[in-house]
């Protein structure tokens, strides 16, 4: 069982996107943070295999909390959940420490197979 | 093609009235020839659990050409999380006015939005308004109602009863404007209003020639439409505004709102359209639609432009689009 952190502010997308995970008997929702600080302390808590972590949040950005997690934890596994694949946002991701990416609008066809491949790593 | 159908309103056994425009839709594509599957909630009760539950259906359904849901937020969202076939959205209403309305509403729609092929409005009006708040949807989006089904909805005789009778379908909400209603209904002193609908409203309106019927199937409503003149919708907003399509398709004049999607087709010949906030303006919509006759030809001439295999043809174009688009 893979467990996974979600850091997203926006709660219905959050909500929706736990809503598809628990549908995979492979993974499991572990925790859901509203903003980088909060995923901090989570991560932290719960110990997740993988955070799904949006770049942009209140409070603390998603890039500034991988960075923060990576430092606590250099082997956390972190997937970056994007607006779109610029090239500045996938660059930034991986400076941070993102070990990938997904975008928003890909998650369907992208996201529980990036996150088992992750997982496996 | 093989189609998904996604909606968080379906008819089910204790909710016959819920989303009955989605299965009448759906009934058309598969006279149409296609193989519809479906992943929807048939049920007002459960709370936010059922959306889990909606989730679950998505993601177990077979691999579909095009996945088609209703409701931007939060059926749409999920199917786009949830299906990786090319994806077609329908806005109804409610959908739209949530965003910027209800925390989270704004991101979650603008990325279901995205994510599609096309979007379908019902009118005209609420695709104006999809367009002004979730600008992703420029460009993609087109307006089918509906539709109503002119068989099941006919040219009906009038039955015999007192004159002139008022009937209002839907919900008895404010929205819906029920109250105003009733008292520019007593205004008239003559006639009878009859309420075909529930809602939280009821026990405010009963009596002086009123009458409520509680919640009728949507099979039985030609029953409650034969023995009307003129059937009232003079909603706060109505985006399409169906009940006023089926009354127009039996041959009944209607007074409608004229905020939303019913000046689209209430034409004058078929009905008077009326300020919501004004209750001299419904009385006098009233006494004017009374006056149109019973049947009206012209009503049933304004419905005739929505007629469901119209419509079911138009969504099918659309869907198949989407679905030859990901090839």
């Amino acid at each position: 069982m893979v467990r996974v952190l979600i850091a997203d502010d926006h709660r219905l997308f959050a909500e929706a996107l736990e809503a598809i995970l628990a549908t995979d008997k492979r993974i499991e929702v572990a925790g859901h943070a509203r903003d980088g600080s909060e995923a901090i302390a989570l991560f932290e808590a719960v110990k997740p295999d993988i955070v799904l972590m949006d770049i942009a949040m209140p409070v603390m950005d998603g890039l500034e909390a991988a960075r923060k997690i990576r430092e606590l934890d250099p082997t956390a596994c972190i997937l970056m959940l994007t607006g779109s694949n610029a090239r500045e946002d996938v660059d930034r991701a991986r400076r941070a420490g993102a070990a990938g990416y997904v975008t928003k609008d890909r998650i369907a066809a992208e996201l529980i197979d990036a996150i088992l491949e992750v997982a496996a790593r | 093609m093989r189609i998904l159908l996604v909606s968080q309103m379906y008819p089910g056994p204790d909710d016959p009235d819920l989303g009955v425009f989605v299965a009448q839709m759906e009934r058309a594509l598969a006279d149409l020839g296609h193989h519809v599957d479906r992943a929807v909630l048939d049920r007002r009760a459960g709370g936010k659990r059922r959306y889990l539950e909606l989730a679950r259906r998505v993601r177990a359904a077979p691999r579909p050409d095009v996945v088609y849901a209703h409701f931007l937020v939060p059926a749409g969202l999920i199917a786009a999380l949830g299906q990786r076939a090319p994806l077609v959205l329908t806005a109804h209403g409610r959908d739209v006015r949530n965003v910027g309305a209800i925390p989270g509403v704004g991101p979650a729609t603008r990325l279901a939005v995205r994510r599609a092929s096309s979007v379908v409005a019902v009118s005209d009006y609420l695709r104006r308004e999809l367009e002004a708040k979730v600008p992703e949807a420029r460009g993609k989006t087109e307006v089918v109602s509906s539709g109503v089904d002119l068989e099941r909805f006919p040219l009906l005789a009038r039955a015999d009863g007192p004159a002139p009778a008022f009937v209002c379908v839907g919900s008895l909400t404010p929205r819906k404007n029920v109250l105003r209603l009733a008292r520019a209904f007593r205004t008239l002193g003559d006639g009878t209003l009859t309420f075909v609908g529930d809602g939280p409203l009821r026990e405010r309106l009963a009596g002086d020639g009123i009458r409520v019927t509680g919640r009728v199937p949507h099979d039985e409503i030609p029953r409650y439409l034969a023995p009307a003149d003129v059937v009232c919708q003079p909603s706060l907003i109505e985006p399409l505004g169906q009940a006023l399509l089926e009354a127009l398709a039996c041959g009944r004049s209607v007074v409608a709102t004229r905020i939303g999607g019913p000046p689209e087709f209430v034409t004058p010949e078929a009905g008077v359209l009326v300020d919501p906030l004004d209750e001299a303006s419904i009385a006098d919509g009233l006494r004017l639609a009374a006056e149109l006759g019973t049947p009206n030809p012209e009503a049933r001439a304004a419905a005739e432009p929505h007629d469901l295999r119209l419509q079911a043809g138009r969504i099918e174009a659309i869907l198949r689009r989407a679905a030859e688009g990901a090839r």
